[in-house]
C-alpha cells in the first residue's frame, strides 16, 4: 500500500515546524532525515542542491525548501502539502501567543527552557552547514569562496544578496577568464 | 488597511534575501509604518525566541494581528509566502531550460560555497548570540566577555552528538530544553 506522498510531505513540514527554534537551516538535518533517508523522495545531491537554493533566493527559507521539496516530490500537490506543513505551526502558534501574550511569563524556567533550545539549534546549523559544504566544497577555490564568504559576513558584516552576486560573478569570470576550461555543467 | 499591510509583507517576502533576521530590519520599518511602536516590535522579537517557526511568519502573524487581528495576521501571512509560492516554481523551470547554458553554471557553481558561507555564518551569528550574548563579532571583541558555560556545554554536546552520533534533532531539542528549564532551580 502506497503512503500518500502528500501525507508525508505535510507531516515532515509539520515536525520539522514545531521543533525547530533558529529557522530553517536548523530544520535541514531534520527534513534530509524524512524526505531522503526514510522515504526517500528524493535523492540526496537533488535534495541538497535545492538546499541551497532555498538559502540562495529571497523569501522564507523553510517554505523555499518546502516549495522546492514538495514540488520535486510531487509537483504542485506535494509543494502544497509541504508549504500548508512548513507556515501551519508558526501561524497557529504565534496567533496564540500573541493574543495570550500577557499572560506568558517572562522570566523563569520557561525562559531557561528556550535558551537550551537556541543553543541546541547552533548544532543543526552547523550540521546543516557541513551537509551542504560536503556536496560543493570538493575543489581548492570552492573552500576558498566558502571561507571568504564566512569571514565578509561575520567581520564585516557584508549583506547576503551582496555576497551572492559577487560569488556568481566571480564565478562567471574566474571560469570564464582564469580557468580557461569553458563552463562546468553541475546539473 | 488590509492592502497596506497585504503590500508591506509583499515587499518584506520579495526582498528578503539572507533569511529571517535579515529580513528583521525591513520587518521593524514597514512594522513602524503601519503604526506599531518600538515596544511592541522588542515584544515580537522576544515572543518569536518561544514560538517555533520561521522569524518571518511569526513576524507577519504578530504584526497583521496587532494591526488588524486575525484578518490582517491571515494576509500579513499570505503576503510574506506569496514569493516563495512564485520563485521556485520559476526558478525550476528556469533552471531546466539554462541547465547548459555556461554562464548561468559559472555563476551558479561559485554561488553554492558561498551559500555553505552564509549558513555556517548563520549559525555562528547564532552561537555568538546565545553563548557571548553579542549580536556580531566587532561587538564581542569590544566588548569581551567569558561565555555561558550552559549555552556552551548544549552547543557542543548537540554538535557532536548530532554530527558524530547522529542523534535526532527532536530529541536533541527538548532535551536542551529540559536541562535549561531544570538548571533554573539549580542555580
Amino acid at each position: 500500500m502506497q503512503k500518500n506522498v502528500n501525507w508525508i510531505l505535510f507531516r515532515s513540514f509539520v515536525i520539522a515546524g514545531t521543533f525547530t527554534f533558529a529557522g530553517g537551516l536548523a530544520m535541514l538535518p531534520l527534513l534530509q532525515k524524512e524526505i531522503v533517508d526514510k522515504h526517500k523522495l528524493m535523492n540526496k545531491d537533488e535534495f541538497l542542491e535545492d538546499a541551497i537554493m532555498a538559502q540562495t533566493l529571497p523569501g522564507i527559507i523553510a517554505l523555499n525548501s518546502a516549495c522546492f521539496f514538495g514540488k520535486k516530490s510531487n509537483g504542485v500537490p506535494g509543494m502544497l502539502a509541504a508549504a500548508l506543513g512548513s507556515i501551519l505551526p508558526a501561524f497557529v502558534f504565534m496567533l496564540l501567543a500573541t493574543i495570550l501574550y500577557e499572560y506568558i511569563p517572562q522570566e523563569g524556567p520557561l525562559q531557561m527552557a528556550f535558551v537550551g533550545i537556541r543553543a541546541s539549534a547552533v548544532a543543526f546549523i552547523f550540521a546543516a552547514a557541513i551537509s551542504i559544504g560536503q556536496h560543493s566544497l570538493d575543489k581548492i577555490i570552492n573552500w576558498i569562496m566558502m571561507i571568504t564568504s564566512f569571514l565578509v559576513i561575520t567581520v564585516f558584516n557584508f549583506q547576503a544578496p551582496y555576497v551572492i552576486l559577487f560569488a556568481g560573478i566571480f564565478g562567471i569570470v574566474y571560469y570564464s577568464y582564469i580557468k580557461k576550461d569553458g563552463g562546468k555543467s553541475s546539473c | 488597511m488590509l492592502i497596506q499591510i497585504l503590500l508591506a509583507f509583499l515587499k518584506i517576502g520579495f526582498l528578503g534575501f539572507g533569511g529571517g533576521y535579515a529580513m528583521l530590519s525591513m520587518v521593524l520599518d514597514e512594522s513602524l509604518k503601519l503604526g506599531l511602536t518600538l515596544h511592541q516590535f522588542a515584544d515580537l522579537n522576544a515572543l518569536d525566541m518561544l514560538i517555533p517557526g520561521p522569524i518571518a511568519i511569526n513576524a507577519a502573524t504578530y504584526v497583521g494581528y496587532l494591526v488588524d487581528g486575525f484578518a490582517g495576521a491571515t494576509v500579513a501571512t499570505a503576503a510574506v509566502c506569496v514569493p516563495s509560492f512564485v520563485l521556485v516554481p520559476l526558478f525550476i523551470k528556469f533552471k531546466r531550460t539554462f541547465a547548459h547554458n555556461p554562464k548561468v553554471n559559472q555563476f551558479l557553481d561559485m554561488v553554492k560555497p558561498a551559500a555553505v558561507g552564509l549558513v555556517a555564518s548563520a549559525g555562528f551569528t547564532l552561537l555568538l548570540g546565545v553563548v557571548f550574548g553579542a549580536d556580531t563579532l566587532s561587538q564581542l571583541i569590544a566588548n569581551p566577555h567569558a561565555p555561558d558555560i550552559f549555552t556552551l556545554m548544549v552547543v557542543a554536546v548537540c554538535s557532536y552528538l548530532h554530527i558524530k552520533k547522529n542523534v535526532n534533532p527532536i530529541l536533541l531539542t527538548v532535551v536542551s530544553g529540559v536541562v535549561g528549564f531544570a538548571l533554573y532551580y539549580v542555580i
